[in-house]
């Protein structure tokens, strides 16, 4: 940037300490750094880094069991950590703004919009007349982008989608006009596609106001994209300050070097992703088998027409009954030692099919063989013995354990279901085994879930799965939940174990750049259909559907240069509610493409090469602008 | 024991439910998590105090439950039989309990009428014929201050009495001061949170202290008066404890499995299982409480009348009775546990880690046995502390009401129900009503304490505001 232009926000030997029972966290220690106005600083790092504290602690919202022990906050000119409560109530939205992650809590539900929106605006605009207050209100809504800004001022949160409220929360932090905003995680919880829109809104507003931003983050993407200079955190030290084309370019910290190693992509396909074991790995990898070879054998898991359907009430008195379509004719098959990832946003259903694959949400229609045998229509009894073929990991490390059994009983526990695994000594000794497996001491069975931490949970969870020797595998965002270098190693486990075991995986996920790295399949979903499926590396580098080019297109490059010369939000609108799908092409109002003929019939699905099958009337197979290969 | 042992069927049941209460304790307590969570609930001052004087209500009540015949001792005017001398022991007709043994000084100091707390003189004046002709006197009671010749001792013999008691308590402090900080210097390592002991010890001490004093004067005066047939109030408040924990707990225990099944069942299945249960617990709860227990409290006394032999004592009887309520009490008392239950369950049904179970083809009661039931312990426990003092509450108003626990039976309903009508009289009689309310306030504010100590370490909804 500019060194002419002022520092706005200047931190010094900024020392947080969090009092718990027991003994005192450090959570941020001696940190510096300043933000100049017009500037977008990037606080980039795992969880627990310290990042999100020290977010708090330039507003003065540090929860009450932290306190800052030492260090300046100089805002402007103003010492902030001299500041009373009362004081920084001035500075709080009216010149430091904050947006938070979570839009759905972050709005009052028993308020309007508006109302929320009006009280932010500065001391000077509320004393105005009402109707220029509103007026206020609705501008600044149409500056966020809000369609029907008049209409949309009017309504509670939860008329709203979650994009809808981000844009709100926005809004709300912007109407104070203030000079610095502060985003912590602002896209962390929606799609993709949102998050592309967020995060464009975000600049555009920032360049408009020449505001500085702070933003808050662990996604090395939306670093990328964002970012004048980046800061890396780790365990409340700052290891690396840098120029945001430098850092991406070639980071200099061997933690940051770390973390970029931890980054799967398309390149990286074949290759370990931890870099511990990296070097002496590499050599004996072979590359997961290409499709093309696989194309002869025999089935694992075969798909077909699956539905599932829920019924809803009525919509009026004597109206119809309504049916939601959470799965709508999907079908697949799944090759013995290869991995199927689905792909698609939050409510697309993808979930969904894993638990109609599993039958434990029984499919209204379509078949799920499995070698051979039929898995739909069979009672609980008959389906008992079948269930060891089909085992499931799940996205939360925390949910998925029972707290109250041990790590021995749960993993036993599938095998004692299952009446197998013999004595209960042999059982323990196979449950060693199985933790050695997944690369845990074998000697924790004694132990409890909470002594665990995200990663090792999941580890446990996977061996749980492994416990009764099954076929295949379903993942259900098995590490969307995990740091980046948990991630690497829960990835590069998953595959050594999918290598040894010959095992075939479903792989659930939105992540597009787990898929380029880890899939040899790969079906895009939207509204409870696949609309584009096939080879992975041919499906990610020539994408034929316009949904797939704008996902591939939304998710942002760990990149500085490919993500100039993208478009900045490429997919407007946000995905209908699956109760009331749009007929036809499901995508046809959101699709640049979409002529009459996509809005009256659902398009069949047609082969743009061997085994990539497109659902489009006009299928484009233009390739992705620069997600791929661009960062090498 | 001084007799033959005759238990109730209560005392069975209270004693099955502590044993019960206390292993499974000692089994969660093998988890590091719960044992952790048990020292959060300990660390706080008066989850610690009121759990202390908890347990002194509970050992009461417990040694309260262990009933006897005593031996009847061999009368002098009967000629003694030495050949059948150890055969046929003669036990008296009813039962005594061994509170009953141990309190025998204030059990058999009974007065012929209302006596003031510590007074040595009859609440009511009464005619002696002497001498002189018949005169309108307070007598001299017969035990309370019956040691002393002088009338004008009483305040110089309390006050030394009290002193007494508070020295003999203050020597008992020592020992126990030094265990405690024995105790104390072991468990301060590690980084668990440190329990309360100087809660533990004040309370403790402040006990000891009381106990040492009460110890002091009960054997020579009514220490909280007597009442209208002359027992002595102390007596009748220390009773009251076994009948307001046995309600409290007895009826837990019966509307636990209710609750509990009921309330899995219907979130764990849905459905047409959900709607049944719903049903019927909406049914129950639409119908007014009091009502439904009154009209099943009387039918049952008709039933007990029409169909109890002559050879079952009155303690029996009574005893009865008490169970009865304590059914009828529990049948209308599981509904709110029942729903939040169900509620709860709808949410852990959904976690993955029963998806899991589900997934591996884990039966359906299995599931609820190992993955729903112990993930609700916690709630459970909350609301049975909480039930607790709500039914120990809700004896004093039915037994006030008349629907309560037998009239022959002491409790805190039945104390204030015979104290009612003596608040009118000049100068009032307070005593009666004072005890029971002290009593039954102590044994209430504790488990009510006690609750939010554990709703406090147990509710994960409160844990991140603290």
């Amino acid at each position: 940037m500019n060194s002419a232009t002022p520092d706005l926000l200047t931190i010094d030997d900024l020392t947080i300490e969090f009092r718990t029972p027991g003994r005192d966290l450090l959570a941020v220690k001696q940190l510096g750094m300043t933000i100049r106005t017009g500037e977008t600083l990037v606080l980039l790092g795992e969880s627990g880094s310290g990042k999100s504290v020290t977010a708090l602690a330039i507003m003065g919202l540090l929860p009450s069991a932290g306190s800052i022990t030492s260090g300046n906050i100089n805002f402007d000119g103003e010492e902030l950590t001299r500041y009373s409560n009362a004081a920084m109530r001035n500075i709080r939205g009216r010149r430091i703004g904050m947006v938070f992650q979570e839009p759905m809590t972050s709005l009052n539900p028993v308020m309007t919009v508006g109302k929320q929106i009006v009280e932010a605006l500065p001391a000077k605009l509320r004393r105005a007349p009402r109707r220029q207050i509103r007026e206020q209100g609705v501008k600044l809504l149409a500056e966020m982008g809000i369609p029907e800004p008049q209409r949309r001022f009017d309504e509670f949160p939860h008329q709203l989608s979650g994009g809808m409220k981000q844009r709100v929360m926005i809004a709300i932090a912007l109407a104070g006009e203030p000079d610095l905003l502060i985003a912590d995680e602002p896209t962390t919880a929606l799609d993709v596609t949102t998050q592309a829109q967020i995060l464009e809104l975000l600049r555009q507003r920032q360049r408009a106001r020449n505001m500085a931003m702070l933003l808050v983050t662990h996604d090395f993407g939306i670093a990328a994209q964002m970012a004048d200079r980046v800061l890396v955190m780790r365990a409340g030290e700052i290891v690396e300050t840098a120029d945001s084309k430098d850092f991406f370019q070639a980071p200099k910290h061997p933690y940051s070097q770390q973390l970029f190693a931890a980054l799967p992509n398309l390149n990286k396909r074949g290759k370990s992703l931890s870099q511990a074991n990296q070097a002496d790995e590499a050599g004996q990898v072979t590359p997961s088998p290409m499709v093309n070879s696989s194309a002869k054998a025999v089935p694992q898991l075969t798909v077909s027409g699956l539905q599932v359907r829920f019924d809803q009430g009525r919509d009026t008195l004597f109206g119809p009954r309504q049916t939601l379509h959470a799965v709508d004719g999907v079908s697949f098959s799944l090759n013995p030692g290869e991995t199927l990832a689905i792909v698609g946003e939050s409510g697309c259903g993808k979930s969904t099919v894993i638990k109609s694959v599993l039958q434990l949400i029984r499919p209204s229609n379509g078949s799920v063989l499995f070698d051979d045998t039929e898995l739909t229509g069979r009672s609980q009894r008959q389906l008992r013995p079948l269930r060891r073929h089909l085992q499931v990991v799940f996205q939360d490390p925390y949910s998925s354990l029972n707290p109250r059994m041990r790590v021995n009983d749960i993993i036993q526990e599938g095998m004692i279901a299952q009446k197998m695994g013999g004595t209960a000594s042999q059982r323990e000794d196979r449950v060693k085994q199985l933790l050695e497996d997944v690369g845990l001491d074998p000697d924790v069975g004694d132990r409890y879930p909470h002594e665990f931490s995200g990663g090792q949970r999941q580890r446990i969870g996977i061996a749980r799965a492994l416990a009764v020797e099954p076929r295949v595998l379903l993942l259900d965002e098995p590490t969307s939940a995990l740091d980046l270098s948990v991630q690497a190693q829960i990835l590069d486990l998953l595959k050594s174990i999918q290598r040894k075991r010959d095992l075939a995986y479903i792989f659930v996920t939105h992540d597009l750049s787990v898929v380029e790295y880890f899939a040899d399949w790969v079906a895009v979903m939207y509204l409870g259909r696949i609309v584009e499926e096939g080879p992975a590396v041919d499906l990610m580098t020539r994408p034929g559907h316009p949904y797939t080019q704008a996902l591939l297109a939304s998710a942002p490059a760990v990149s500085v240069t490919a993500n100039q010369n993208r478009p900045a939000a490429p997919l407007p609108g946000e995905p209908p509610s699956p109760l009331n799908r749009p007929g036809g092409c499901h995508f046809h109002p959101r699709c640049t493409y979409a002529e009459h003929r996509c809005s009256t019939e659902y398009p069949a699905p047609s082969e743009l090469t061997a085994q990539h099958r497109v659902s489009c009337h006009y299928p484009q197979s233009i390739p992705a602008a620069g997600n791929i290969g661009t960062d090498s | 024991m001084p007799g033959q042992l005759a238990l109730l069927f209560s005392d069975y049941l209270i004693w099955a439910t502590t044993l019960a209460a206390t292993i499974l304790l000692l089994l969660g307590l093998r988890n590091p998590l719960q044992r952790q969570r048990w020292q959060m609930i300990l660390s706080s001052a008066p989850a610690m105090a009121s759990s202390i004087l908890l347990m002194v209500f509970l050992s009461v009540a417990l040694l309260d439950s262990i009933h006897f015949r005593p031996l009847v001792e061999a009368n002098p005017l009967e000629p003694e039989q030495p050949t059948t001398r150890s055969s046929v022991l003669r036990y008296a007709g009813s039962e005594i309990s061994l509170l009953d043994q141990i309190l025998t000084p204030l059990r058999s100091a009974q007065e012929r009428t209302y006596s003031a707390p510590l007074a040595i003189f009859s609440y009511s004046k009464e005619s002696i014929i002497s001498a002189d002709g018949i005169r309108r006197v307070y007598p001299r009671l017969e035990y309370g201050g019956a040691h002393l010749d002088d009338p004008d001792q009483h305040h110089a013999d309390l006050i030394r009495r009290s002193l007494q008691g508070v020295g003999i308590g203050l020597f008992l402090l020592i020992p126990l001061g030094l265990l405690l900080s024995r105790v104390t210097a072991g468990s301060n390592t590690g980084d668990s949170p440190l329990l309360a002991w100087r809660s533990a010890f004040v309370t403790l001490a402040g006990l000891i202290l009381l106990g040492s004093i009460a110890g002091q004067l009960a054997g020579h005066y009514h220490l909280l008066g007597t009442d209208k047939v002359g027992q002595d109030v102390l007596y009748l408040g220390l009773k009251s404890i076994r009948t307001g924990v046995l309600i409290g707990t007895l009826t837990l225990l019966i509307m636990l499995p209710f609750a509990v099944l009921l309330g899995m069942a219907a979130g764990y299945f849905g459905g047409r299982i959900d709607d049944v249960i719903q049903y019927i617990y909406t049914t129950l709860s639409s119908i007014p409480g009091v009502l439904l227990i009154a009209a099943a409290v009387l039918s049952i006394n008709l039933y007990l009348d029409q169909n109890l032999t002559a050879n079952t004592s009155l303690h029996q009887r009574a005893d009865l009775r008490l169970l009865m309520l304590t059914g009828i009490l529990g049948l209308t008392g599981w509904i709110g546990l029942c729903r939040l239950l169900r509620a709860e369950s709808l949410k852990l049904r959904e976690l993955d880690y029963v998806t899991a179970a589900r997934a591996f083809g884990v039966s359906d009661p299995r599931i609820l046995l190992r993955h729903l039931l112990p993930n609700l312990g916690h709630l459970v426990l909350i609301t049975l502390v909480i039930d607790f003092s709500g039914l120990v509450l809700a004896e004093a108003v039915l037994s006030y009401v008349g629907v309560g626990v037998d009239p022959s039976m002491i409790s805190w309903g039945n104390m204030i129900n015979g104290a009612r009508l003596e608040l009118a009289r000049e100068p009032v009689v307070w005593w009666s009503l004072a005890t029971a309310f002290i009593f039954m306030f102590t044994l209430v504010l504790c488990a009510n304490l006690f609750a939010d100590a554990v709703r406090d370490a147990l509710d994960p909804r409160l844990r991140g505001s603290q």
